[in-house]
Formats: C-alpha cells, sequence, structure tokens
C-alpha cells in the first residue's frame, strides 16, 4: 500500500503543478471582478457578460455589518481586475481588512480597478454627530441604497464607467449593455412605480434601518426599528415601548431581512402588523437571482402584506 | 438639465429623419431643386446638431468635473488616513480572584494603536502598550501593499500559528493559555522581517518565511531571550496578579539551564563574542555581532477551505528554528505548531448564529550536549458558540482546554479547564466571564492551581479595523 502511495505521490504532484499552470492563463482571459454584494456581481455580468468573471464575497442571506473575514477572500481579491463595492462604509467589516492583505494595487482604494459604485449617491439620514451614541454602523449615512431601482441604474453606470476607465479597449461594449440594461430598468420602474401603489403612506417597522431607500422611493414611512440603535439589538424595553406604539398607531407591517424571525414574528403577533421577510440582496430569499427580481419580489411582496 | 438637454436632441434628431422622409416625395417632383432644399435642409440641421453636440461636450465636462471633486472629497472623508493615521486605544481591566489572591483589579493593559498608508506601495502600523510594567513599543512595522509578495519589517508579531499572533484582548478568552505562554511567550513577537507567498491555487494557501532575532519570548539566538522572557512574564505575571512569582520561578528555570550548559566549551571563538554581549542583556537586538546562526527561523504554510457556504476549515502549521538558543551554549531549538479551525455559520439566522472549534498543539526541542534532548509537548483546544438571544449586543459561550508542560521538565504539566461567556454590547465594548479551575503539577506555585474567576472588561477608543491577522 505505501509502495503504491509513494509511487503515485510524484504523478499526483505533477498533475496539480500542471492544473495550477493551466488554470492561470485560462482564467486571465477574462477581466476578474469582485463584488461585495451579490446585487453588485449580477449587474457587473449585465454590464460585463463574456467578458468578465465575477464572483461576490458575500452571500445575499448574511448581514453585510457582521460578514466574517475569509482567507480564500484574499485569493480572490489577490488575483482580481477590479472589485467593485457599494462604499458608504457598508463594507466596514470586512474589506478594508482584505484589501490591506491582498497584494493587489490595481484594486487598492484609489487603484484603477477600485470601483465604489456610490459615487453620485446622496446618501439618506447623514449622521448629525460625529459620536457612536447612536450605534456605530451607518457612520456616513444609510448605506443601503441598493434596494432603490432608480439608483440601481446609477451602480450600473458607475460600475460600466469603473471597468471602462481599466478596460478602455471594450468601453463601448459596456457601454452598449448599459444602455441596454439602463433600457430594462426604465421599462421595470414605471411598472413597479404602479404595483407599489398601495405602499404609498405605509407606515412600517423594519428590523435594521435596511429599506431606507425603498422607502423613500415608495413613500413607505419608516415608524421603528427593533433594534434600539443601528447595530444594537433589541432590547426588551425598547420591544415593549415600540409595541405600544405601534398599537397606538395601528401600524399595519414589520419586516426583517437578515435577522433572526423570533422578535419580528412576535411584534407582528402582539400589534396585528402583517410581517415580511424580505431579501435585502440579490439571492436573500429563493428564487431572487437577479437583482430585477430583488426589486420585483420587494414590490409584489410587500404590497400584497398590505393589500390584506 | 441634462435630461432636457438629451430631450432636445433626441427631438431635433427625429425632427431631422422626418425631415428627410418628408422630402422624398417632394423630391419627385422636382428632383435638382428638392434635392437642394433637401441638402440645405440637412445643413441646417447639421449645423444645429454641432451646436447641441458642443452644448452638450461642454456640459459633460463640467459634470465631470464636479463628478471628480465629490470623487475626491469622498475619498478624503472615506480614509482619513491619508491626511492622519487612524488611531484606536484600547483598554483592558480585568478582576481576578484566585487561589492566591483575595480578588482584585488589574489594568493590564493599555494599547494605542496607529496605522495609516504611507504610499501606494506600503503601510505601516504601531502598537503601543502599557502595562504595569511600564511602557512598550509592542509592535512598530512597515508592510508592504502592493508587491505579490507581502513583506513585513519591523518589529511584529511572526506568522507562527494562530494565536500567538494576537493581541491578548482580543482573543476569544481572557487569558493567553498557558501552553502558548510557555510554548512560544504568549506572543510570537519578533524583530525581523518576514514575507508571505499566496499560492495561485484556487482555494487559499500562503507561504511564509521569516528571519528574526528571536520569535516569542526566549525563542531565539540570544541568552538575553531571556531577559525579555523574564520582562513578558512579568506582563503574564500581572496578568496573573503574581508578578514577583513568576519572575523568580523564570528566573530559577533559567539558572538551571545556564548551568546545564555552562561546562559545554566547543565554539570557542564565537563563546567570545557572546560573553561580550552578555553585559546588554537587555538589549539583545542592538548586539551588533550577531551571526547567522543567532537568528531564528521561520516557515509557515497555511490554507484555508471553503467546504460548503457555511463550513470551512483552516489549517496551518509553523516551525520556528534556533540554531542556537543560548549566546553561551551550543544548543538548538526547534518549535514545530500546528493549527486547526473548523468554522461554522448558519445561514438562516436564529439563536445559533455560528460555532468555532479550534486548536493548537507544539512540540518544543531542545538539544543541548550535555542534557541530550528535551523534547516538550502541549497546547490547547477551544470551542466558541455564537449565540443571539435577541438582546443588545453579541453574545458567546466557550470552553477552553489547556495542557502546558514546562519547557525544561516536560514532565511538569499545568492542565486547565475553562468555561466563559462574552457579551459585547457594541463592536467597542465587551464584557467576559471566565471560570479556570487549574491543576499544577508544578507544584511550586499557586498561581495556575484551583478554582479562579476572572471578569474581563475591555474597550476600544477611536479607530478598530478588523485586521486580518485578529479574525475569529
Ligand atoms: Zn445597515
Amino acid at each position: 500500500m505505501t509502495s503504491t502511495f509513494t509511487r503515485q505521490w510524484p504523478r499526483a504532484a505533477f498533475t496539480l503543478s500542471l492544473v495550477l499552470l493551466l488554470a492561470g492563463p485560462a482564467a486571465a482571459q477574462k477581466i476578474r471582478v469582485v463584488t461585495t454584494i451579490p446585487d453588485l456581481a449580477d449587474i457587473t455580468r449585465r454590464i460585463g457578460k463574456e467578458r468578465v468573471s465575477v464572483h461576490s464575497l458575500t452571500l445575499g442571506v448574511r448581514d453585510i455589518h457582521s460578514v466574517q473575514v475569509k482567507p480564500s477572500m484574499v485569493s480572490l481579491l489577490n488575483r482580481a481586475d477590479a472589485v467593485v463595492l457599494m462604499g458608504l462604509s457598508l463594507e466596514h467589516a470586512f474589506l478594508p481588512a482584505l484589501l490591506d492583505v491582498a497584494a493587489n494595487p490595481r484594486i487598492a482604494r484609489g487603484g484603477i480597478g477600485y470601483i465604489d459604485t456610490s459615487t453620485g449617491v446622496v446618501p439618506l439620514k447623514p449622521p448629525k454627530t460625529l459620536s457612536r451614541k447612536g450605534g456605530d454602523i451607518h457612520p456616513r449615512g444609510n448605506p443601503h441604497y441598493n434596494l432603490d431601482p432608480v439608483l440601481g441604474k446609477l451602480i450600473a453606470r458607475n460600475i460600466a464607467e469603473g471597468l471602462s476607465k481599466a478596460h478602455g479597449e471594450h468601453r463601448a461594449f459596456f457601454m452598449k449593455n448599459l444602455q441596454a440594461y439602463t433600457a430594462e430598468l426604465d421599462r421595470r420602474i414605471p411598472g413597479w412605480q404602479k404595483a407599489a401603489r398601495g405602499l404609498d403612506g405605509v407606515r412600517f417597522v423594519s428590523y435594521h434601518d435596511d429599506m431606507a431607500y425603498f422607502a423613500k422611493r415608495y413613500g413607505m414611512r419608516l415608524f421603528g426599528t427593533l433594534e434600539s440603535a443601528a447595530g444594537i439589538g433589541p432590547t426588551p424595553a425598547h420591544i415593549v415601548q415600540l409595541v405600544e406604539r405601534m398599537k397606538a398607531a395601528r401600524v399595519p407591517l414589520v419586516v426583517y431581512g437578515t435577522y433572526p424571525s423570533r422578535v419580528p414574528q412576535r411584534v407582528a403577533r402582539e400589534t396585528g402588523a402583517a410581517v415580511v421577510p424580505v431579501p435585502l440582496y440579490v439571492g436573500g430569499r429563493p428564487g431572487v437571482d437577479t437583482y430585477v427580481k430583488l426589486i420585483d419580489y420587494l414590490v409584489t411582496h410587500l404590497s400584497k402584506a398590505v393589500a390584506r | 438639465m441634462r435630461l432636457v438637454e438629451a430631450k432636445k436632441f433626441f427631438l431635433g434628431c427625429a425632427a431631422f429623419l422626418l425631415g428627410c422622409g418628408l422630402s422624398v416625395p417632394v423630391g419627385a417632383q422636382e428632383p435638382v431643386d428638392a434635392l437642394k432644399e433637401q441638402l440645405r435642409g440637412m445643413q441646417q440641421e447639421m449645423g444645429d446638431l454641432m451646436k447641441r453636440i458642443e452644448e452638450l461636450e461642454r456640459k459633460k465636462a463640467e459634470a465631470d468635473r464636479v463628478q471628480s471633486v465629490e470623487q475626491s472629497v469622498k475619498s478624503i472623508q472615506e480614509s482619513p488616513s491619508i491626511l492622519n493615521p487612524s488611531i484606536g486605544l484600547a483598554i483592558d481591566t480585568t478582576f481576578e480572584n484566585r487561589a492566591d489572591t483575595d480578588g482584585e483589579f488589574n489594568l493590564r493593559s493599555v494599547e494605542l494603536g496607529l496605522s495609516a498608508e504611507i504610499d501606494p506601495y506600503a503601510r505601516a502600523y504601531t502598537f503601543i502598550t502599557g502595562t504595569a510594567d511600564g511602557v512598550e513599543i509592542e509592535e512598530a512595522a512597515v508592510q508592504t501593499t502592493s508587491l505579490p509578495v507581502n513583506v513585513t519589517a519591523g518589529r511584529f508579531f511572526a506568522d507562527f500559528g494562530r494565536f500567538a499572533q494576537f493581541h491578548p484582548h482580543e482573543l476569544p478568552f481572557v487569558n493567553t493559555p498557558l501552553s502558548l505562554t510557555r510554548m512560544v511567550g504568549g506572543e510570537s513577537l519578533g524583530t525581523g522581517v518576514q514575507w508571505r507567498y499566496l499560492f495561485p491555487t484556487p482555494f487559499y494557501l500562503a507561504l511564509t518565511g521569516g528571519v528574526f532575532n528571536e520569535i516569542g519570548h526566549g525563542h531565539g539566538g540570544e541568552g538575553h531571550g531571556h531577559g525579555e522572557e523574564g520582562e513578558e512574564h512579568g506582563e503574564e505575571g500581572e496578568e496573573h496578579g503574581e508578578e514577583g512569582e513568576e519572575h523568580e520561578e523564570e528566573g530559577e528555570e533559567h539558572e538551571e539551564e545556564g548551568e546545564e550548559h555552562e561546562e559545554e566549551g566547543e565554539e570557542h571563538e564565537e563563546e567570545g563574542e557572546e560573553h561580550e554581549e552578555e553585559g546588554g542583556e537587555e538589549h539583545a537586538d542592538e548586539g551588533g555581532s550577531r551571526s547567522l546562526r543567532d537568528l531564528t527561523y521561520l516557515g509557515r504554510l497555511h490554507a484555508f477551505f471553503d467546504l460548503s457556504e457555511t463550513w470551512n476549515l483552516e489549517v496551518g502549521s509553523s516551525l520556528a528554528h534556533s540554531p542556537r538558543t543560548e549566546m553561551e551554549e551550543d544548543s538548538r531549538r526547534s518549535l514545530l505548531g500546528v493549527d486547526v479551525t473548523l468554522r461554522h455559520r448558519p445561514l438562516v439566522p436564529g439563536f445559533y448564529e455560528g460555532f468555532t472549534v479550534a486548536g493548537e498543539w507544539f512540540v518544543n526541542r531542545q538539544d543541548a550536549h550535555d542534557t541530550g534532548t528535551t523534547t516538550a509537548r502541549g497546547g490547547y483546544a477551544y470551542a466558541n458558540w455564537d449565540v443571539n438571544p435577541e438582546l443588545p449586543g453579541k453574545w458567546s459561550l466557550g470552553l477552553l482546554l489547556d495542557s502546558a508542560p514546562e519547557l525544561d521538565n516536560p514532565d511538569d504539566t499545568t492542565l486547565s479547564l475553562s468555561p466563559y461567556i462574552t457579551w459585547a454590547p457594541s463592536e467597542f465594548n465587551r464584557l467576559r466571564l471566565q471560570y479556570t479551575h487549574g491543576w499544577d503539577d508544578v507544584g511550586e506555585s499557586e498561581a495556575h492551581d484551583g478554582a479562579q474567576v476572572y471578569l474581563q472588561w475591555t474597550t476600544v477608543l477611536g479607530s478598530h479595523t478588523h485586521g486580518f491577522r485578529e479574525r475569529r
């Protein structure tokens, strides 16, 4: 047995090194893009099509504010031609640490492949003081702007511009695809607006303040969060008070994204509000595998819940 | 504004096309005039279009300029370290109750961390730590950020094992495991240079090499490793509230060691050098006559596998080799470390948020001519559960097992078992309660024996980066 292994070993090593050698050039033909969230991955694929290979560092079901730093992410970033991120400190939990060790000047902050899609976004709820008293995870205003489809167009444009900057030879291709994607969103936006009419003026409670941009787009009004402050969990006293206020104001809707269901379910039960688990990113619920489907899901499910 | 302009532009185009379309039937009646008319019309339209295009280009340039200003303002906001280093201060305090103390408060450490990008190619950081023993520059290092190989130089935690690279207040439990303290010296602190190469494999595989004056405490090519060891054990002693005793203990050990090796008479030439240096025991790193054999060499192979969306496995193997540990002697030391970390994080959030089981095992081999080879084996393992009771902050529960041999008398081992619970109201504020039961064979000290209770409070002021090194 041992001798077989000994004889097999050099061959295995040879095969492995061959695979490693071949894996390099094969992947090198495409522009390697790493995105922080799956939404950006989907949009990047629509812009770059067959000329890019795209990986998202996180899954849509994860809480973006507490993503684990994994060495496998370093490997991806080390070989990336571009990194696409939401910015506004959304990726604070993991991206700065990864970029420190990625040893890749192309994607370092300010590098040619560092694509921050928040360019041109005016953040909602900018912090009024530079203190951590109000929680500590939205230091530069609310960063969850991916849920506004109109800003989705801006994200797409920023990605196309960013990719073109580093890969000018593909500019025309990216711009053509951007146009097509923007046109698709433009076609759908009025439809969503129509479908979401029932949401206009609806007050709702969210686990974390991650629906701000969606709410603003469709006229919903945030009544309160289950968290007592951004990034600080729900305290019993806060929940008791919130339930009282919700009852008095007849708040009809509770939503929660990447957080546990126990407290939102309980609050909904106690107040008689509808409760909807919402996807916050592409992949956040089964079947939500594109950005368009993400907005679709939110509009349809929230409208349905409110209509009841 | 730009949208309106664009609309006008398209309207213009439409009018132009319409004009072309309409002119065809007219042209059928009087071909030449119609064509002339058409051409004039086209020229007119072209002129208008050109003006509009120029107008649009001007506006676009204006918008781009505004955008680039916007962007630069944003990048300054985003990364203040371009203008100032980011500054963080970590304060670690404990209340301890053990067999040998009736409860005491400790300000274990105040750690000031500074870091900044120097230029596009490198960043630098330093940690200045104040303990009861005084203020020490714990780390001060420069790190390349843009070379294909990560190079770090200065005084820093060498890439040996896992928790040896953590500042103690970043550990998941209250105290540095005693096995780590005895085997590595608590932290893998070293002055030297280190490089890490990332293989282009589909999974994470990295190879680190390094050369240091010494790594940790006592693992190195200088007798005064002990000088430092004493110092560091002071820190450690302080952790256990019993500095003096620890110092004595260590002192004794080394005296013994010294005796063991004193008779040995090889390598006379070098001995001369060494004796000269002996005077400056405290200043190991200033020794000007260090030969290559006095250095410690480090190697580490480190791999990470995403087993699935929820499970991942990290394994590492490190070797630190000192061709000559005592300046006076010809003795060698090799320390081998193996670390394994298995993590799980469920996709559906609930009460259970994640699980980590990990451990490190060390084998220390010391070769000396008179005593022969002494091999000591020890290590620790722990399991940690992250739970979410839907109360404020993050909660976790854990259990630590530790087996720490004396390096010179491997049969004397201290065992301990420590359950603990951690509550972090926020990322910058953490409380931890730990019970430790120790079984101390060493006998001379009660510091690690019997029941011990610790309450730890750690806070961070200012910036707190989630470093790659300190990831959980
Ligand atoms: Zn948030």
